[in-house]
C-alpha cells in the first residue's frame, strides 16, 4: 500500500523529486484573463439573448397594493414575471429560507425585488422598467439595532431576532463578582460592500425540460437547489456552468442564488436565453454587505493582567431577511473571545432584522467584527490596568491544551505564543513603539512641519476556524472524482470556483501531492454540475484545506488503485502515466472520495459547545502608521502580518491572499463607509464609497509558520479570511499610540479622528 | 443596466468660428459643449439622462489648447488637458500650483483627457483646479459670435453648477498674471478620502505675499466649502498688510467661518470641512513665521 496517513513520508520513497505542495507553481487562471480571453457571464455569446431587469421596491417598510403598467408603453413585446408567476416555491433556500425570490405582500427594504422584466435589447428594456409604479401603504421602517430589538415595529414575523445564541463556559456571572478590576466597553462596526471587480450576473436558458444556468458565483450547487426549488424541476433539471468569476469575498456565496433564480423565472416565461446583470450601482445599492455589529464587553481581571471573566453581547445587524445571518452569527459568536484561555465566559449573539438590505457573507464572516471589539478592548484594558498589552496578550494566550469559549481543545494546535512572539520580533514592534514615542514627544514640542505628525504602533492577536460552522462540514459530505485519461493524465473534478485565489492551481497541485505525479499532468476539469460532483462551496477558507485534504487522499487512493492493477508499486513518474493510459483504455478509472469527519469530531448544536470547527489558524497583525493632525487622515507606513496556517501550499498565492486580505480590512478600518439614509445607500458608486488603491497599500511583511495540522492529510488549515480579521483593531491601537485617543468604532474616519484629537488638545 | 447612449446627439464642429456659428444658430436647444467628458460620462452613466445634445470639440484641439505667454500674462487654452497642466514648465514656472492641483485630479487616464476650460465650465465647487484660478486672480476669455469678453473667474461660478457662460458662448482661454516672485508664498492642498483617486472633501489654494515684514495681496480660496468655489475674504483682509503673528495666524482661522458655508454630505461633514479649512490656514500663514510659529495642534 504505497498510500499512507502521512504523504510526507511516502513522497520521500519515490524516485520522482518534484514536490508540488508548497511549490510556486504556474498560476493556471492567469493567461486567460491576462489576454482578455477568460470568459465572464457578459461575454457570453448575445445572439438570441434577452436582457433581464429588477422592478424594485422605492420605499424601506410597506404593503404592496398592486403594480402599474403605463398602457402608453407596447407590453407585447417584453416578458413580465412577478410572484404569481413562479411555478415553485417562492422562496430563497438558505438556512431559514425567509426570502421570497420576488415579494407579493410586504416589502421588506428598498430596493426589494417585486417583478422581473426581459426585452430583447436594453433600451426597450430600460422603457419597460420605467414603465412600472408600485402602489404601496407605507409602514413604519426600522434602521437602529436598539429600535429592532425593542421590537415595537417588526419586520419579520416574529420579534425581529432572527437568531439568538447563547455561548457559556464556566460561570461569567459570578466571576466577575470575584475580579479585581471590571471594565466595560462598547464598540461599533459598519457595513462593508465586496466590491468584486465584476457585478452580479447570471443567465439562464431553457432546455426541453430543465434550465442550464451561467453566471458569477461561488457555489454552484446552491444555485442547483434554489432554481428547482422556484421551478419546481428535480435537481437534476437544472445544471450549472459557472462561467470566470470576476471575485467573490463571500459576495457570491448566497446572493446569486437570488438573481439565479430570477433569471431562470423570466428565461422559463420568456421561453429563450435571459441574462440578467446588474450595473455598480444596482450591485452597490441592493446586493448583500458585511453585517454592521454592535458588541459589549464586560471583561474582568486580576490585578496583574489575568482573565477572569468576559460578558460579551454581540448584535448583528442582518437586514430585512435572514440569508446567512444564523451562520454569520455564529462564527461572530465563536470568535469573539478570540484565541484566549478563560475559564468564564458568556457570549450572548443575536442577529436582528432592519429594513436594511439583507446583509450576508463576506470574508471573515461576522469574525472580524467581534475581533474588533475584543483586540480593541483588550488594548483599552491594558491601559486601565497599566499595563503592557503585549504583556496581558502574553498572560493569556490559549497554550496547548487550553479551550477556546465554545470548550474545544485545542490539542497541540495552538501557536498563538509562538505567532505573538514572532510577529513582535519581525515589525521590531518593541523598539519602534519607543521610537514612536520620542517621535510624538518630540513633535508636541517641535517647530517644523513635524509638529503635525503622530505615530503609533498597535497589533492585534487573533485566530479563524477552519471550514463551515460545526457539524455543517459533516452534513455537506463535500465529494471530490479524480478520473483516468486516455493521454494517461488525471482529471480532477470538482465544483471549486476560481474566484481569484487560485482555485484551478491548488487543486490541480493537490492532487498532485496526492498521486505523486507531476502536477502538469493534472487536468483541473471546469465545474459543471452535470459532472463536477458537490465538493461543497467555495467558502469558509475551506478550500485548500477540507476539499485539499480529500484531494490528496483521492490522489493517494487513485495511485494505490492503479498500481494494485498494475500489480506493485510504480516508482517511475512516465511509467504510473503508461500505467494509467494502458487502465483506461480497458475500462474507466475513478476515485471518488467523500468527506468524513473525523472520529473525534464532536459538536453539540443544541449547547454550541465542542469541536466548532476542524482547526484553527492563528495569526498576529502589527500596524504601524502616522495620523496628519491638521486633517486628521491616516497613512498607514507598514503592516506585518504572523500567521500559522499548517502548511503553505502556494507561497506566491498565499503571501497574495494575506496581502490582498489586509488592504480590504484596512479599507473596512479606515475610509470604507457604507452612508446609509432611509435603507438605501447614499453613495452607491465607485466614486463615493472608496476602497483602498494601490496609493494607499503599505509595505508589508509577511510571515508563515508551518505546524502541520493532523486532521488534514496535508497538514494545511484555511487562509483566505484570516487576513482580514486583524487590520482593524491593530489600526485602533496604534492610534492609541498615536494621539492617546480610544477609537472604538470602524470606519476610523478622519472625520471621527481630527474632532477627538482637537478636543482633546483644548 | 448600462446607460443608453443612442438617443444622444452630437455635433462636431470643425473649427472654434463654425463651433460659436452652431451654438449661436441653436440657442436655446440645450447644447452643451463636451471637452474630455470624464465627468459627463460619469453623470451619463449614472442619471440615465438621454435626449442629450452634445457639441463635440475634440476638434478644435489646435487653436485651444495652447499654453503660452502673452505679454505680461500667460494664456492657457481651455482644451489643455490636466496632462498639460502638469508637463508645462512655462506653468511651473508661472505657477506651481496648477500642476500641483492638476497632478491630483482623478486618476492619470483622467487628466489625460479632462482639459481645463471643462473643469471649470463643469461648475462643480469640488473641481480640482478651481481654488487655484481664484488665488491668482484668473481671467476667463468667453467667446460668441457676439465677439470677445473677459470675466474675472471669481465672477464665474455664480452657484451650485451655475456660471454666467451664456448657451451661445464657449470658454476658449484662462488668462493670468505669473507669480514667480521669491517672495511670494504659495499652498496648494487636496483632502480626499484617499491618497489618490478621490473627490475632494475639501480644497485650499493660497497665495500671499510677504514684503518687509508685512503681508499683502493675501488669497485663501477654497472649494467644497459651499455652493461654488469660495474666498476667504474677511481672513483675507484681516491679514493684509500685518506682518504674520500667532494672534493673527489664530484670529484669521477663526474668521474664516463668515466665508465659507460648507455643508454635511455623503462625502464629509460641514464641522470637519471647518476644521480643516482653520488648520490649513494656520499652516499656511504660520508657515511664514519660522521660528515663531505657533505649538503644535
Amino acid at each position: 500500500m504505497p498510500a499512507t496517513q502521512n504523504p510526507v513520508t511516502s513522497f520521500a520513497q519515490t524516485a520522482f523529486s518534484e514536490r508540488a505542495l508548497g511549490q510556486n507553481v504556474p498560476r493556471r487562471e492567469g493567461a486567460a484573463k491576462l489576454c482578455g480571453k477568460a470568459c465572464y457571464v457578459d461575454d457570453l455569446p448575445r445572439q438570441d439573448v434577452w436582457f433581464g431587469g429588477t422592478v424594485r421596491a422605492d420605499v424601506p417598510h410597506a404593503r404592496l397594493l398592486g403594480i402599474r403598467y403605463d398602457p402608453r408603453f407596447d407590453w407585447s413585446c417584453v416578458v413580465v414575471v412577478t410572484a404569481a408567476d413562479i411555478p415553485g416555491e417562492n422562496v430563497v433556500p438558505v438556512v431559514m429560507s425567509d426570502q421570497p425570490a420576488l415579494t407579493d405582500s410586504i416589502i421588506r427594504y428598498h430596493g426589494e425585488p417585486v417583478a422581473l422584466i426581459a426585452a430583447p435589447d436594453v433600451e426597450t428594456l430600460q422603457q419597460a422598467l420605467d414603465s412600472v409604479t408600485l402602489e404601496t401603504a407605507p409602514l413604519e421602517p426600522v434602521f437602529e439595532i436598539d429600535d429592532a430589538l425593542a421590537a415595537k415595529v417588526l419586520v419579520d414575523d416574529s420579534d425581529n431576532v432572527f437568531r439568538h445564541i447563547d455561548l457559556r463556559k464556566g460561570d461569567a456571572v459570578a466571576a466577575l463578582q470575584s475580579a479585581d478590576v471590571v471594565i466595560e466597553g462598547e464598540y461599533h462596526t459598519g457595513a462593508q460592500e465586496h466590491v468584486y471587480l465584476e457585478p452580479q450576473g447570471m443567465q439562464a436558458e431553457p432546455t426541453e425540460d430543465g434550465v442550464i444556468i451561467r453566471g458569477s458565483m461561488q457555489c454552484p450547487y446552491y444555485i442547483v437547489e434554489g432554481v428547482a426549488l422556484l421551478l419546481g424541476l428535480p435537481p437534476e433539471k437544472v445544471r450549472v456552468i459557472p462561467c470566470v468569476t470576476g471575485g467573490g469575498f463571500g459576495g457570491k456565496e448566497d446572493f446569486p442564488t437570488l438573481i439565479a433564480g430570477h433569471a431562470a423565472l423570466l428565461a422559463h416565461k420568456a421561453k429563450r436565453p435571459v441574462r440578467l446583470i446588474y450595473d455598480r450601482v444596482e450591485d452597490l445599492r441592493y446586493t448583500s454587505k458585511r453585517h454592521p455589529a454592535r458588541v459589549r464587553h464586560k471583561t474582568g481581571w486580576t490585578r496583574d493582567g489575568r482573565l477572569v471573566a468576559m460578558q460579551i453581547e454581540l448584535v448583528l445587524d442582518g437586514g430585512a431577511y435572514s440569508t446567512l445571518s444564523p451562520l454569520v452569527l455564529q462564527r461572530s459568536a465563536i470568535h469573539a473571545a478570540g484565541p484566549y484561555q478563560c475559564d468564564h465566559i458568556h457570549i450572548a449573539a443575536r442577529a436582528v432584522a432592519t429594513n436594511h438590505p439583507p446583509r450576508g457573507a463576506f470574508r471573515g464572516f461576522g469574525a472580524p467584527q467581534s475581533l474588533f471589539a475584543l483586540e480593541t478592548h483588550l488594548d483599552y484594558c491594558a491601559a486601565k490596568l497599566g499595563l503592557d498589552p503585549i504583556d496581558v496578550r502574553r498572560r493569556n494566550v490559549i497554550r496547548p491544551g487550553g479551550t477556546l469559549a465554545c470548550g474545544q481543545n485545542v490539542g497541540d494546535d495552538a501557536a498563538v505564543g509562538e505567532v505573538l512572539e514572532r510577529a513582535l520580533t519581525e515589525s521590531d514592534f518593541v523598539a519602534r513603539r519607543q521610537a514612536y514615542a520620542t517621535f510624538n514627544q518630540r513633535a508636541s514640542s517641535s517647530t517644523s512641519v513635524e509638529r503635525f505628525r503622530r505615530r503609533g504602533i498597535g497589533l492585534s492577536l487573533f485566530m479563524h476556524g477552519t471550514g463551515l460552522n460545526g457539524n455543517a462540514e459533516g452534513f455537506f459530505k463535500s465529494e471530490v472524482l479524480l478520473r483516468g485519461n486516455s493521454d494517461g493524465k488525471v482529471s480532477v473534478l470538482t465544483d471549486l470556483m476560481e474566484i481569484g485565489q487560485g482555485t484551478q492551481t491548488i487543486v490541480a497541485q493537490l492532487a498532485a501531492e496526492g498521486l505523486r505525479l507531476p502536477v502538469e499532468w493534472v487536468v483541473a476539469e471546469e465545474p459543471d454540475t452535470a459532472v463536477s460532483p458537490n465538493s461543497g462551496p467555495t467558502v469558509a477558507s475551506r478550500t485548500a484545506a477540507v476539499v485539499g485534504g480529500l484531494l490528496i487522499t483521492a490522489g493517494q487512493r487513485f495511485r494505490a488503485k492503479v498500481e494494485h492493477r498494475s500489480g506493485g508499486p510504480i516508482l517511475d513518474a512516465y511509467a504510473f502515466r503508461s500505467a494509467v493510459a494502458e487502465l483506461v483504455s480497458q475500462e474507466p478509472l475513478q476515485v471518488r472520495v467523500a468527506y468524513r469527519p473525523p472520529p473525534d469530531f464532536h459538536w453539540d448544536e443544541e449547547t454550541q459547545q465542542g469541536d466548532a470547527y476542524l482547526a484553527y489558524t492563528w495569526s498576529c497583525c502589527v500596524v504601524a502608521l502616522e495620523v496628519d493632525t491638521l486633517t486628521g487622515e491616516v497613512k498607514v507606513l507598514d503592516v506585518t502580518a504572523v500567521q500559522d496556517v499548517g502548511r503553505v501550499v502556494h507561497p506566491l498565492f498565499a503571501t497574495g491572499q494575506v496581502e490582498g486580505g489586509v488592504t480590504q480590512a484596512l479599507g473596512w478600518a479606515l475610509m470604507e463607509n457604507c452612508v446609509w439614509s432611509e435603507g438605501v445607500m447614499k453613495n452607491a458608486n465607485m466614486t463615493d464609497y472608496t476602497i483602498p488603491t494601490a496609493m494607499d497599500v503599505p509595505p508589508m511583511r509577511v510571515v508563515f509558520l508551518e505546524h502541520p495540522h493532523p486532521r488534514f492529510p496535508h497538514g494545511a488549515k484555511g487562509l483566505g479570511e484570516l487576513p482580514a480579521e486583524g487590520p482593524a483593531p491593530a489600526v485602533a491601537n496604534a492610534l492609541r499610540q498615536a494621539l492617546g485617543i480610544h477609537f472604538d468604532r470602524v470606519p476610523i474616519t478622519p472625520e471621527i479622528i481630527l474632532p477627538a484629537w482637537e478636543d482633546r488638545q483644548s | 443596466m448600462p446607460a443608453i447612449v443612442s438617443d444622444h446627439r452630437v455635433h462636431t464642429p470643425s473649427d472654434v468660428d463654425d463651433a460659436l456659428r452652431f451654438l449661436a444658430d441653436h440657442r436655446d436647444e440645450g447644447w452643451r459643449p463636451l471637452a474630455g467628458g470624464t465627468d459627463v460620462m460619469v453623470g451619463i452613466y449614472r442619471d440615465h439622462t438621454g435626449g442629450q445634445r452634445w457639441l463635440n470639440l475634440s476638434r478644435l484641439q489646435a487653436p485651444l489648447a495652447g499654453i503660452r505667454r502673452e505679454d505680461d500674462l500667460i494664456r492657457i487654452g481651455a482644451l489643455a488637458t490636466m496632462a498639460d497642466l502638469r508637463k508645462s514648465s512655462l506653468l511651473a514656472a508661472a505657477c506651481p500650483l496648477i500642476g500641483q492641483a492638476a497632478a491630483v485630479v482623478g486618476a492619470t487616464q483622467v487628466q489625460n483627457r479632462a482639459t481645463v476650460g471643462g473643469n471649470i465650465v463643469n461648475g462643480s465647487p469640488a473641481g480640482d483646479t478651481l481654488p487655484v484660478w481664484l488665488a491668482l486672480d484668473a481671467e476667463l476669455e468667453l467667446a460668441s459670435t457676439r465677439g470677445r469678453r473677459q470675466v474675472p473667474y471669481e465672477q464665474f461660478m455664480t452657484g451650485y453648477r451655475r456660471t454666467v457662460l451664456e448657451s451661445d458662448e464657449l470658454l476658449t482661454a484662462i488668462l493670468f498674471r505669473p507669480r514667480s516672485d521669491e517672495r511670494l508664498r504659495m499652498y496648494f492642498r487636496k483632502v480626499a478620502p484617499r491618497a489618490a483617486q478621490g473627490i475632494s472633501k475639501l480644497v485650499f489654494a493660497a497665495i500671499a505675499g510677504l514684503e518687509d515684514g508685512y503681508l499683502h495681496e493675501v488669497r485663501l480660496a477654497f472649494g467644497s466649502m459651499g455652493p461654488t468655489t469660495i474666498r476667504a475674504r474677511a481672513a483675507e483682509q484681516l491679514a493684509e498688510g500685518k506682518p504674520p503673528s500667532l494672534s493673527l495666524v489664530e484670529k484669521a482661522a477663526e474668521t474664516l467661518a463668515r466665508d465659507l458655508t460648507p455643508i454635511d454630505d455623503h462625502r464629509s461633514t460641514a464641522d470637519y470641512r471647518h476644521r480643516v479649512a482653520r488648520n490649513l490656514v494656520r499652516e499656511f500663514l504660520a508657515g511664514n513665521l519660522g521660528d515663531h510659529i505657533p505649538a503644535a495642534r
